[in-house]
């Protein structure tokens, strides 16, 4: 998903209905109210507009795929893992600038 | 590297010493010194091991404060482990120095080993002037780190002391959170430690697209071959993922499909998601003249995929947008080259089993033979219907109407029929119908239409301006067929209508009034009319003009019943007649005879008329063989002013030749923009229709895709186009810039020599380009031959 992918703006799943998609922007405009986050605001209106039409729902469908996407937004979905190594490797960093 | 190590006093080898600014020297190899001279600071490239550090300075009593500073200065640059500090021989077991050591070390080892709590790396007792102090700091940052917040962990790394040890793990962090490409083994190491599973796979994607971004197949192959090696054991649907992506890249980069399978180990799943890549990257890559029946291919496999993995309905709001998508994919081509690439793409097209080797069963039931394809998708009016049967709504099926006027006239009725039949509530389809029989004379059928039409809904102003057009066409007829009696009883009727008493109206039927009176050759009754007309229009001139031309609506001879002031303005009279027959539903013609008069008069800086009127001439000028005028009265119109600005911002981009795209696609947003502020939806319509009949195939975004304009931009835009009063002429700079456009091609093949224009037309201003390079010596850059794609299938 592009960062102006109105399922990543509303937080929802591309697979998601009419009753998640509402439930989602409901969710956000509260989040976002026009006072006080107004671009933002704007920026979940649209991706409401965009998803409440079916059309343009399916219009999305088709051209949500990028085919200049880089590979490794492949892994978008998967979580940035940040393993817990003990102390050595990060003093490895120092001894190697010793040698 | 070696050290050398004296505990006790050496003697520093000057050939090694390299005296800098300030008495402060360097040393190649760490030397120590007794007694500690703080004049003559010891520095180092280099940390170096603890346990090498002297630090019985500490230990002693009278050791100035001095001496004490730049230990403790010695201890932040060099110290690389804090566990050996916590057990250094040269301070008591119960030092304060040797405590810190080990409560920093015991912070260290607990935040690199798991979570830990804000109390755990507090570190109170290690204050900012602290030799750990830069410790503290590291451990912060790498509590940040792993918590996922980056900001913190970013903000704690750049506060550790730069020149202190810890600063060297500090830029370490910052490459796990921004990699880069070229870093020391140690912190590649961490990296790839500390990057879990995926990290190793995310490195492999990185250095695979970068690979494919080279073009060079070797390291192509290697990349694929390493990257599915990362990936499996891992995530199989990512797996799939990754091998159709590499498998739709590798076509475009032009690798054969054996290599890449046994590269990837596998062939790639031909499913729906493939496909939908595939089309997506082919119709993406407009250099290749058959990208859009291949696109068109794929698409249609997407649908037959799509559907039997049930992501939607074979028919519904999803299939029609494909079959629309396909559409828009031959929309944006050049109507005339059509025939060429559907002929093209037929030669050299090969059925598609070639992919469905390797595969599962069910994905080969879905292969249907050559033979049997359907090949609709090389035809924009057939994806079209195809969008209207999937989704019957008013849009596609005015889509379709619009598109098989454009290019298939004499189906269009059977369309309409077919909207009516499916949406009988529509008016548009009626309306449609209404003129299309009108044009026959079938003025009764005609009406029979129009009153659906009005059953549906009396008060839409369409059907309300075409029932009084349909009358003054009826009247008119009955004039033509010296049906007199006929017209007069017509001309009640439209008089009859609240709406015939509205705007010109009543000029227009009064002149009617006055043709059908000429007819009867009751003179008198007829100069009584002109008169009247005369009162109507305000003057003789516009009077004459608007009687001229009804007179030759009805197929009349016309003799000026009224004198007409000589040197009378043409331009404005011209233009009440002409919004008179708008206003009825029959727009004039604007004689050749008049256009240089006109032309004289608008271009005067003093020309001033009525807004209306001028519209109404700008809009008889448009479409027809006078751009100049249109142009020239858009001008004249918006020197005036605001009012009618939508109208002439309008009338501007339709009078502009079409090389001049760029300020037509201005005007006409500026336009919209105003028509939308106004909500005047007729307006919005036209110019719609107009872009999309005039420029839909230069691939310009839609006006509603267009990001709307503000008042000052609309503002610069008019500005600009008062300022260029002058018809634009193509410059000696922009000579080169030829326009591509169906007419302006004809128009150059037309003065060329039979033989080049041939050439040209065959090959194309680029092809022709690489042919007479090659033939003169030059050679040219390697291009693809038509058909190649269509022969993509080797690729899998």
């Amino acid at each position: 998903m592009t960062p102006n992918d109105p399922y990543r703006i509303l937080g929802i799943p591309p697979e998601s209905g009419d009753q998640e998609i509402r439930a989602a922007y409901l969710r956000k405009v509260k989040e976002f109210p026009p006072d006080r986050a107004p671009r933002e605001f704007e920026q979940v209106r649209d991706a409401y507009e965009t998803l409440r039409d079916p059309r343009a729902r399916a219009r999305l469908l088709l051209l949500s795929v990028d085919p200049e996407q880089p590979l490794s937004t492949l892994l978008d979905g998967v979580p940035t893992e940040r393993v817990f190594t003990g102390p050595e490797p990060w003093l490895a960093v120092l001894r190697e600038n010793q040698t | 590297m070696f050290y050398s190590i004296q505990r006790f006093g050496c003697v520093a080898r000057e050939s090694q010493f390299a005296q800098l600014a300030g008495g402060e020297l360097r040393y190649t190899f760490v030397v120590r010194e007794r007694p500690w001279d703080v004049a003559c600071p010891m520095a180092t490239d280099h940390p170096i091991p603890s346990e090498m550090l002297d630090l019985t300075p500490l230990s002693d009593p009278s050791t100035t404060p001095d001496r004490i500073q730049a230990v403790h200065q010695q201890i932040r640059r060099v110290l690389t482990d804090p566990r050996s500090l916590a057990h250094h021989s040269d301070l008591a077991p119960d030092h304060p120095l040797r405590i810190a050591a080990a409560t920093v070390a015991d912070a260290f080892e607990a935040v690199t080993s798991g979570s830990v709590s804000d109390d755990q790396i507090a570190l109170a007792e290690i204050s900012r002037q602290h030799p750990l102090a830069p410790w503290k700091m590291l451990i912060r940052a790498i509590a940040a780190f792993y918590r996922h917040d980056d900001t913190a962990c970013e903000k704690f790394a750049a506060a550790i002391d730069p020149t202190s040890a810890p600063a060297r793990i500090g830029t370490a962090l910052l490459h796990l959170l921004h990699p880069a490409s070229a870093v020391a083994l140690s912190v590649s190491e961490l990296a790839h430690r500390t990057g879990g599973q995926w990290a190793p796979l995310r490195a492999a994607l990185k250095r695979l697209d970068s690979s494919f971004k080279s073009g060079r197949k070797k390291d192509i192959l290697a990349q694929i071959k390493l990257a599915i090696y990362s990936c499996e054991g891992k995530d199989p649907k990512l797996l799939e993922r990754l091998r159709q992506h590499i498998a739709v890249r590798a076509m475009m980069a032009e690798i054969p499909a054996p290599e890449v399978t046994r590269a990837m180990g596998g062939v790639s799943i031909k499913s729906a998601y493939f496909w939908r890549l595939l089309a997506r990257t082919t119709e993406s890559d407009k250099h290749d003249p058959l990208h859009a029946p291949c696109a068109c291919r794929y698409w249609d496999e997407f649908f037959k995929h799509a559907t039997h993995e049930g992501w939607f309905a074979s028919r519904g709001p999803e299939a029609a947008a494909i079959f629309l998508h396909m559409t828009d994919i031959w929309c944006h081509i050049d109507p005339d080259e059509w025939d060429q690439i559907v002929d093209a793409y037929v030669e050299h097209f090969e059925n598609h089993q070639l992919y469905y080797e390797g595969q599962s069963t069910e994905v080969r039931a879905l292969m249907v033979p050559d033979e049997d394809t359907d090949r609709y998708f090389l035809s924009p009016i057939a994806t079209v219907a195809r969008a209207c049967a999937a989704d019957p709504c008013s849009a596609n099926f005015a889509r379709w109407l619009r598109l098989i006027e454009k290019y298939e006239p004499d189906s269009a009725e059977p369309v309409a029929e077919r909207w009516i039949e499916a949406l009988p509530n529509d008016i548009p389809p009626l309306l449609y119908l209404m003129d299309a029989v009108e044009k026959r004379n079938a003025l009764q059928k005609a009406f029979k239409y129009m009153e659906r039409a009005e059953r549906i809904d009396a008060v839409n102003s369409e059907v309300r301006r075409a029932r009084l057009r349909l009358l003054v066409s009826i009247a008119i007829r009955h004039v033509k067929d010296r049906k007199t009696h006929l017209a007069e009883k017509d001309v009640l009727q439209i008089e009859a209508l609240p709406q015939a008493q509205q705007g010109m109206r009543p000029a227009f039927v009064a002149a009617l009034r006055y043709v059908i009176a000429d007819q009867n050759r009751d003179f008198a009754q007829a100069e009584k009319t002109a008169r009247e007309v005369v009162r109507l229009m305000g003057g003789e001139m516009p009077a004459n003009m608007l009687m001229e031309n009804v007179a030759k609506a009805c197929g009349q001879i016309f003799v000026n019943p009224v004198e007409v002031p000589k040197n009378a303005p043409v331009a404005d009279a011209l233009g009440r007649a002409c919004m008179a027959g708008a206003e009825m539903g029959k727009p004039f013609e604007i004689s050749p005879l008049y256009w240089e008069q006109i032309q004289r008069e608008v271009s005067h800086k003093k020309f001033n008329a009525p807004v209306g009127p001028l519209i109404a001439l700008g809009e008889a000028t448009a479409g027809k063989a006078s751009p100049i005028l249109t142009y020239l009265i858009a001008g004249a119109g918006l020197s005036q002013g605001p009012e009618g600005q939508a109208h002439f911002l309008y009338l501007r981009a339709a009078g502009m030749p079409t090389w001049a795209f760029e300020r037509r696609g201005a005007c006409l947003a500026a336009a919209s923009e105003l028509a939308r502020r106004a909500r005047d939806t007729d307006l919005l319509n036209r110019i719609g229709q107009w872009r999309d009949d005039e420029m839909e195939w230069m691939g310009a975004p839609s006006i509603a895709d267009s990001a709307p304009m503000d008042s000052e931009q609309i503002a610069t835009i008019v500005a600009h186009e008062v300022r260029l009063r002058e018809y634009p002429r193509q410059s000696p700079r922009t000579r080169e810039q030829v326009c591509n456009c169906p007419k302006c091609r004809a128009a150059r093949a037309g003065s060329m020599p039979p033989g080049i224009a041939e050439m040209l037309e065959e090959l194309g201003p680029e092809g022709m380009a690489d042919a007479l390079a090659e033939i003169i010596g030059l050679g040219g850059k390697k291009k693809r031959r038509p058909g190649s794609r269509a022969d993509d299938s080797k690729y899998f």
